[in-house]
């Protein structure tokens, strides 16, 4: 804050509740042209106003007044005299002191020498190229670097929008407006998510709704301009008395006096518009406070291309991930399951995949995978890999396990589908007695774990082999186990045994305990069950299982 | 806990091998990083390659990838990559991934460079 209080291009001074100077910047005393340490104890109201005259600062009394009761007031078009008498062009804002630094009922003025803005309006054409170095000095001038940064923060605390933006309305009253709304673009609309008022209680819950309390038509129609690409709008919105029984609208109801709409705008994406409006009790809007409600607005527009971006990586990789994990088949005496729940962090996600498809004479093929990879890239791979072991699966019914695999190997290597991956094929058989047989094959990756109804569980460990992708060609062993009535078959991803706190050992161990205790829910609900209490929400964890019927 | 810091390191060379030491957790964020010193290594042609993994404190299946595209690039050259004093969580890991079976694991990277080659 001393940094800021130092810092160039704006001039700051504070006086205690007589009017008398307590402290300032160097930039203060040279705008007034002072000796370092000579405005130190100087009457601001006396000295550096001049007398009555059009356009000066008002008077100290009636600003220590009205900051008295919490409120900002600010000017564009003022005047201080220096301190050789000749008149100094500003503008100027004015806020309370801290309670802290000890001089009640004080006031601290920051002010910037505006004679060059003057000069620069009128030719607004060029306004904009100075906009950057303008918004600084807004910073600067308004002494609120930290207030913005509070915004920022606001925006950027939480990746849910609406309440990034509920948050945002709440920082901007009373400072910068007595009412703020936030509108956000969708399809050809837009949606009112976030209001706030100065005074709480003021906007009525709900009132947020169009149904709710109508726009008023002027602005509507700016909401409408702003978002179709028009620069900010500035509605007088003096009001006519509402005539008893007339539908109140928003404006209304904050007893807007004056109202900005300024687009939440980023490059050419319109996100929304930010309402500001004050009442007649407070000053109206200059063009500091159009500055800074527009670097307001860019904040917004920054945190809002965060979110929707963070939420867009997500969403691609996670939609894709699902996409390509298809409902199971619906297979008589065989109950089946799958779970998938994506990594937390979106540049986890991708590489893991189950399945589950008939093959011919009514045998049923189980899939769990895991492509090398967490990226958009491992999830697209996984689906090559994917179709592919469907192909060669259905492709020759009569082929154990262990040979498809070898199969799908040499062909991976071939068309170099993937650096590497692991999986477990597995071949669920009905015997002409109605028992169930299984056939696996596991290449590279965790053993199948099986649960008989009595509760044993134990890992199927045989018929392993090393991964696909490193030495296509090698022969693949298959094993067998007959699957007795009532039991649980569950394959599954590395990211439910293990992490980086948790050894595949100790994983592994846990998995059978909580499976077995856990061997009664309904599948889906243990699917579920041990993806909440094993899984690393770092990693993607994929589980499919099967459940031969009880007698 | 102090976790350190993951990184990829290549040191001087042992005889004809060229050594990578690798540090901390060997996953997705360190992938890259070994994927390029591995394409760099492979642009030279250096075709016996050792991977000094006594620092590793966790590899996952996308730092596994890379260890097969590692061998697959040495191997095309007409070489090998050897594994130099690996952890109980890679061994493991190796293991279960019949890795074991394929690279020639080491005690410490003196021992890997000294082995005769196959």
């Amino acid at each position: 804050m001393s940094e800021l209080f130092a810092a160039a291009g704006a001039g700051v001074y504070a006086v205690d509740g007589q009017g008398l100077v307590v402290a300032c910047n160097p930039w203060a005393e040279k705008l007034l042209g002072y000796e370092p340490g000579t405005l130190i104890g100087v009457n601001a109201h006396r000295t550096l106003h001049p007398p009555a005259e059009e356009g000066s600062l008002p008077t100290q009394r009636p600003i220590l007044k009205d900051i008295a009761l919490g409120k900002r007031v600010s000017g564009d078009r003022a005047v201080l005299l220096r301190a050789d008498g000749t008149a100094l062009q500003v503008w100027w804002t004015a806020a309370p002191l801290p309670a802290h630094m000890g001089h009640d009922e004080g006031a601290v003025v920051v002010f910037h020498d505006a004679s060059a803005q003057r000069a620069r309006e009128g030719r607004r054409a060029e306004r904009y190229a100075h906009s950057e170095t303008m918004r600084e000095q807004a910073e600067y001038d308004l002494a609120e670097a930290t207030w913005l940064s509070e915004v920022t923060l606001a925006m950027v605390s939480t990746l849910d929008a609406e309440e990034a933006l509920g948050r945002v309305v709440r920082q901007l009253v009373p400072r910068i407006a007595d009412t703020a709304l936030i509108d956000v673009a969708e399809g050809r609309g837009r949606r009112r998510v976030a209001g706030a008022h100065h005074i709480p209680g003021v906007l009525p819950p709900g009132s947020l709704h169009d149904s709710a309390m109508p726009d008023r038509p002027a602005h509507a129609e700016a909401l409408r301009r702003v978002l179709k690409g028009a620069g900010p709008q500035h509605l007088n919105t003096h009001l006519p008395v509402t005539a008893p029984g007339d539908g109140q609208d928003l404006l209304t109801l904050v007893e807007a006096e004056e109202a900005v709409v300024i687009p939440i705008r980023l490059r050419a994406t319109t996100f929304g518009a930010l309402t500001l409006t004050r009442a007649p009790a407070s000053p109206p809007f200059n063009e500091a406070d159009r500055l800074l409600a527009e670097e307001v607005a860019r904040r917004i527009a920054l945190g809002l291309d965060n979110s929707r971006l963070h939420a867009a990586q997500a969403d691609i990789a996670a939609t894709l991930q699902r996409a390509l994990l298809t409902d199971l088949p619906d297979v008589a005496d065989l109950e089946l399951a799958a779970h998938y729940e994506p990594a937390q962090h979106a540049a986890e996600v991708g590489g893991d995949w189950y399945d589950a498809f008939p093959l011919e004479g009514g045998d049923i093929a189980m899939v769990i995978g895991d492509v090398t990879g967490h990226d958009i890239q491992a999830a697209s791979r996984m689906s090559e890999l994917r179709n592919m072991l469907r192909a060669l699966a259905v492709d020759r019914p009569e082929e154990a396990p262990g040979q498809i695999l070898r199969r799908l190997d040499t062909a991976q290597a071939r068309l170099t589908l993937a650096d590497s991956a692991t999986a477990v094929l597995a071949r669920l058989h009905r015997a002409t007695d109605g028992t169930w047989q299984l056939a696996w094959s596991a290449a590279g990756h965790p053993p199948p774990l099986l649960i008989t109804a009595d509760g044993t569980g134990c890992y199927l460990d045989d018929g392993h082999e090393m991964l696909l992708g490193l030495r296509p060609g090698t022969p693949r062993p298959t094993a067998r186990a007959p699957l007795p009535a009532g039991a649980t078959l569950l394959l599954y991803t590395d990211g439910l045994v293990e992490s980086r706190t948790q050894s595949l050992d100790t994983g592994m161990t846990r998995l059978r305990q909580h499976a077995t205790t856990h061997r009664h829910l309904p599948l889906p609900d243990l699917c579920a069950q041990l993806a909440r209490e094993l899984g690393d929400p770092r990693d993607d964890i994929t589980l499919i299982a099967a459940r031969t019927p009880t007698p | 806990m102090l976790v350190p810091a993951s990184s990829v390191r290549r040191t001087g060379d042992c005889g004809p091998w060229a050594v990578v030491v690798l540090a901390g957790e060997v996953d997705l964020c360190l992938v890259p990083e070994l994927r390029e010193v591995i394409d760099a290594l492979t642009a030279e042609d250096r075709a016996w390659l050792v991977l000094d993994l006594e620092q590793v404190t966790f590899m996952d299946s996308s730092g596994l990838g890379v260890l097969v595209y590692g061998i697959r690039g040495a191997e095309a050259l007409g070489g090998g990559l050897r594994l130099a004093g690996p952890g109980v969580q890679v061994r493991r890991l190796l293991e279960l991934t019949g890795l074991d079976g394929v690279v020639e694991v080491y005690e410490d990277v003196a021992g890997a460079c000294k082995a005769p080659g196959q």
